[in-house]
């Protein structure tokens, strides 16, 4: 099973900014998955054993309204197929 | 069957020509007014397996292509196999923020490929992508080699950038390696 927190944004400029921001916890930039639609094409993607760093770091630097972002915690199964996506809050 | 392609202008005869050897068609035979024409559907011919004789026909020409089996270009092919070229750091010309940000995406999402390229090609400020600090290119170009991908990155363009030692991921190559992979693969996409 792949488990991960994924931010969304509302703009480019939003995900940019905050990949700079969370970089010191190691998350990665991917494509916005098929199965989530957001405005911008771009999503940080974190690690579940950097969740606590990042919310962290999110929380204390980032200039974002919660209009500009979502935020979700993504398990997919072994085939692909089953996939829960839960928005919860940062 | 005989085509009358008298007074038409190039290419309109070897693409009436084509469709029909396409088709398989025997004896094709089609009319023409001068050697150009000729010279484009003796190319023709000669690419689709079915080699042309001509003679004169009045004051115009008759080609006649041999009978056989066309060689259809493409068909049939199940190479999947692909390079991807990077000659820039950034995807799209200007190299700002959004092109490297884009860049480093696509990196991502080929490791995550089901069908990963067989190349990943680094020339020109494209190095800069495998020799520099961004530890997600260089975990996803890992992926990719466990994956079986091989990287390449021209050795002439680390040393242009004096980077020669920072390459963190992938062989340093040169052009000779470069392009023949490049011609090896089904095709290579320049991102």
């Amino acid at each position: 099973m792949q488990e991960y927190y994924l931010f969304t944004f509302e703009s480019t400029h939003a995900a940019i900014s905050t990949e700079k921001l969370l970089k010191p916890a190691e998350c990665a930039i991917m494509p916005v998955p098929r199965f989530i639609s957001s405005s911008c094409g771009i999503s940080v993607r974190i690690r579940p054993d950097k969740r606590k760093e990042a919310e962290k770091l999110f929380k204390s630097g980032s200039k974002l309204t919660s209009a500009d972002y979502k935020y979700y915690h993504i398990q997919i199964g072994d085939t692909g197929e089953e996939i829960i996506c839960n928005q919860i809050s940062v | 069957m005989r085509i009358d392609a008298g007074g038409k202008e190039c290419p309109i005869p070897v693409i009436m020509a084509k469709k029909e050897l396409e088709a398989g068609i025997q004896d094709v035979e089609i009319i023409v007014d001068g050697q150009t024409q000729i010279d484009n559907l003796a190319r023709l011919g000669d690419t689709l397996g079915r080699p042309i004789t001509s003679e004169s026909f009045g004051e115009k020409f008759l080609v006649k292509f041999a009978n056989g089996e066309t060689i259809v270009e493409g068909a049939g092919s199940d190479d999947d196999s692909y390079a991807v070229f990077y000659n820039t750091n950034a995807i799209g010309s200007n190299q700002n923020e959004l092109g490297y940000n884009l860049a480093k995406m696509s990196i991502f999402t080929l490791s995550e490929a089901e069908n990963v390229p067989t190349y990943v090609l680094f020339m020109n400020e494209g190095v800069k992508l495998p020799a520099g600090d961004e530890q997600q290119i260089i975990d996803n170009l890992n992926t990719l080699i466990d994956k079986g991908t091989k990287i390449l990155v021209c050795g002439t363009c680390l040393n242009f950038y004096g980077i020669t030692d920072n390459l963190k991921v992938g062989t340093s190559s040169n052009m000779y390696d470069i392009l023949s992979a490049m011609q090896e693969v089904g095709k290579v996409i320049t991102l």
